[in-house]
């Protein structure tokens, strides 16, 4: 067995750092590492570069951009045919799907609420 | 709001449709994010984050049950990409002396710092990487996304999910040792990393 056979996969490495190994597979990349200084170095690597990125404040969203993006639906061109049925000024507010809609369009716009038991895809930050 | 036909019609689901100022209220600051964190300055990013929503808004009538924020991600990187290639066509038509004045072109560390309060030298790493690398990158280590969240907003396989995202680590890591030789000195004097990692994983 040569070397290179030896050491882990690089895309494992990427995957242990992200959680994204089965439990197996993780375990069997640990036992590894802890043998292996050269793939350690390597996998803390990937580590270090994710930690340069993670948990970072995001850029302020500009006062400016916010409102024109507020502005869309009286700004922006709309195909008619797109707009048949979607959407009516109620009251001053824009709504979707004010009338009978296709069950399709039936959808929240907001997220549902994570559930306890499973990993939120979408970590808040 | 309560006194509408959509009101009625959806009081069996318990759902209420929101308004288009609840809808840029709640994801226009982490659309923004992303943009800026993909494009790497604030003008790019405005223009992302427009364009994202006038989609969002053209398009809403067609949107398939799915995470809204997963709808997202797919439209602003799409969008992202779609700048990148049509640059990549002006500057290979360009001349090679406006080639050159390019980079002086970007904005200075410390405009960079108040536009993003990022350390200018991780998004100048970020800007190093070619797209194809920064865009996993990005979803994967800012936006939090997983690995099978990120194969379908970019539609490629898990496997090229993985090559990428280890890649583009490399690349930035190898970045900022260039930039700041001082940041990966530091890490590496702190009693080793692969024995910190080790403890931080298991």
């Amino acid at each position: 067995m040569s070397w290179s056979e030896m050491h882990l996969a690089t895309e494992a490495m990427a995957a242990l750092v992200d959680n994204e190994l089965s439990g197996g597979a993780a375990a069997r990349a640990r036992v590894h590492l802890s043998r292996c200084p050269e793939c350690a170095a390597a996998v803390a690597a990937q580590a270090e570069a994710k930690t340069a990125l993670f948990g970072s404040a995001g850029p302020l969203l500009p006062a400016s951009l916010l409102s024109r993006l507020t502005e869309i639906p009286f700004t922006a061109d709309m195909a008619p045919a797109m707009t048949d049925g979607v959407m009516a000024l109620q009251g001053g507010s824009l709504m979707f799907a004010s009338g009978p809609v296709p069950a399709q369009m039936q959808v929240p716009v907001t997220p549902p609420p994570p559930s306890a038991s499973g990993r939120a895809a979408f970590r808040l930050r | 709001m309560t006194e509408s036909g959509a009101g009625e019609l959806n009081e069996a689901s318990g759902w209420t449709p929101p308004t288009w100022d609840e809808v840029v209220r709640q994801h226009s600051a982490r659309v923004y994010r992303l943009a800026y964190r993909l494009s790497g300055n604030a003008q790019d990013a405005e223009d992302l984050t427009q364009e994202t929503f006038v989609r969002v808004f053209r398009s809403l009538a067609n949107y398939q049950p799915g995470t809204f924020e997963g709808w997202l991600h797919r439209i602003t990187t799409n969008l992202f990409l779609d700048m990148v290639r049509r640059r990549q066509r002006v500057r290979f038509e360009a001349l090679p002396e406006d080639a050159e004045r390019l980079p002086s072109t970007g904005p200075s560390p410390e405009q960079i710092y108040a536009d993003t309060h990022f350390d200018p030298q991780v998004q100048a790493a970020l800007d190093a990487l070619s797209p194809e690398f920064r865009v996993p990158v990005v979803l994967c280590d800012i936006e939090g996304l997983t690995y099978e969240e990120i194969a379908a907003t970019l539609d490629i396989k898990l496997g090229t999910v993985r090559s990428r995202i280890h890649r583009g680590r490399v690349q930035l890591r190898a970045a900022l040792a260039h930039l700041a030789p001082g940041r990966a000195r530091a890490t590496m004097a702190q009693g080793g990393p692969a024995l910190g990692l080790a403890g931080g994983m298991m």
